[in-house]
């Protein structure tokens, strides 16, 4: 049996002054020490991204090549129909340059897209980020727009060598300009608490009183330019209903976001290709 | 040398434990459900070894779950100190090391560690949904808390007395 010691206090007057070392810490010896760690547990998590890589590759070479032939043929004709729509989408970038050329209108900034894997998912009661494979390596800096097939993903939030993590929509203190589909007016998009077993969603708030949205005709909710961050009319969600606030000039509802979102394995970044603009985005974050 | 033998087990087996619920984490994501097992990061180092080995690995271990985490740096490090500290201070009430009771233990801390991180996580707004998927991955992380205990602390146990570093009562200050 163990005795009470007289010294069983010391570790609490050890914490106690850990606690007043950590408070006086300056905050770039945290940094270090935070990336440093960061750093150092990466590579686990980038490993078991891969090892999942190798799963799915065997995994594909156990289908027939019956499977393989079908799945071929459909991304054949998927491929077609997007070289059509790329082909419609470069005429009108022309038709847009040509246009602004006539009215002196400055361009906006010009964007290239790095795709990346996801590493992995942190989606809590507390926080929503995931970590995907590239870094400072690829040009990625904090502040950049994260996209997917479905629409907006989130925002980078930190930066590190090989990784980054992206703060996602749904996360409770995500904030972005948006609009409705069809109307220039800018609302405001805020991501909100998710419940376990249920789709991820988020919020709109100064919602002109003359919008509408019903189960039966839901208005979608796309990016805005005013932040800079995102292209203009890239898809954030489904609202359904709105319902005036408190203070009755406007109007707030619930986004129902992508339920892809909870589940991603690929996304792509969306990198400034300006360097005035990458200098500012760098600096602001 | 045997006090560093015996924190590199705990450490490692911390890490380990760490790394598995991370990735089980991202696993589950789909189902909107994040699981907390922090309690386990402390019970083998407070209740089994000396306090100069213990206290820094639970420490380590907070630092390194900080990092993996998009949390402020720090803010785990102090709650598991903390609850190492408390439990530290009332081991001698636990004479029993079966593995049943290491499992209610850890159980019962990693509750506490639960119940601090939703305080300092608490919301203004959407109270009642929080509050519901606070309880109900409470539930979920209590039932695998426990379940996991079985197997690390034993885990530990043994890799302890592979390294022939297994603490003596006289260390255990």
């Amino acid at each position: 049996m163990l005795r009470f010691r007289p010294k069983a206090g010391n570790p609490f007057l050890i914490l106690g002054l850990l606690f007043l070392i950590w408070l006086l810490l300056p905050a770039a010896i945290k940094r270090i020490g935070q990336n440093a760690l960061y750093e150092f547990q990466a590579p686990s998590a980038v490993l078991a991204s891969y090892i999942e890589d190798v799963g799915a590759y065997w995994s594909v070479r156990t289908r027939s090549k019956r499977d393989l032939i079908e799945t071929g043929k459909e991304l054949s004709r998927l491929n077609a129909l997007y070289r059509i729509q790329a082909g419609e989408t470069e005429a009108l970038r022309a038709y847009n340059l040509r246009l602004r050329d006539l009215l002196d209108i400055p361009p906006p900034p010009g964007f290239r897209y790095e795709v990346a894997q996801v590493v992995r998912r942190d989606l809590s009661n507390w926080w929503q980020y995931i970590t995907i494979r590239k870094g400072r390596s690829a040009g990625i800096v904090p502040g950049n727009g994260v996209v997917f097939s479905g629409g907006i993903v989130g925002r980078v939030r930190e930066v590190y060598a090989y990784t980054s993590v992206v703060e996602l929509i749904s996360s409770r203190t995500f904030r972005m300009a948006a609009h409705f589909s069809g109307d220039t007016r800018p609302v405001r998009y805020e991501g909100a608490l998710i419940p376990s077993l249920t789709n991820p969603k988020g919020s709109v708030r100064d919602v002109p009183s003359d919008i509408y949205a019903s189960p039966e005709a839901p208005v979608s909710l796309v990016s805005s330019r005013l932040g800079g961050v995102f292209p203009d009319g890239l898809l954030i969600g489904e609202v359904r209903y709105l319902e005036t606030d408190s203070s009755g000039l406007f109007q707030s509802g619930i986004v129902q976001l992508n339920e892809d979102l909870l589940d991603l394995n690929e996304v792509t970044v969306i990198v400034l290709t300006d360097p005035a603009a990458q200098e500012i985005f760098g600096s602001n974050r | 040398m045997k006090l560093f033998r015996q924190a590199f087990v705990a450490l490692t087996a911390n890490c380990l434990v760490l790394f598995f619920v991370l990735e089980l984490n991202s696993l589950i994501s789909f189902l909107s459900i994040y699981l907390t097992v922090g309690g386990i990061f402390i019970v083998y180092p407070a209740l089994s070894m000396p306090a100069r080995a213990g206290f820094p690995v639970v420490l380590l271990t907070g630092a390194l779950w900080d990092a993996a985490t998009p949390v402020p740096f720090g803010l785990f490090l102090f709650f598991l100190g903390a609850l190492y500290v408390g439990l530290q201070r009332i081991r001698h009430r636990f004479r029993s090391r079966r593995s049943l009771h290491l499992a209610f233990v850890s159980s019962g801390v990693n509750l506490l560690l639960f119940v601090m991180i939703g305080l300092w996580f608490l919301p203004s707004v959407g109270l009642t949904d929080y509050l519901l998927r606070f309880f109900f991955e409470l539930i979920l992380s209590e039932a695998l808390v426990f379940l996991l205990s079985f197997w690390i602390f034993s885990l530990q146990e043994r890799s302890v007395d592979l390294l022939g570093a297994q603490p003596v009562p006289d260390e255990m200050t």
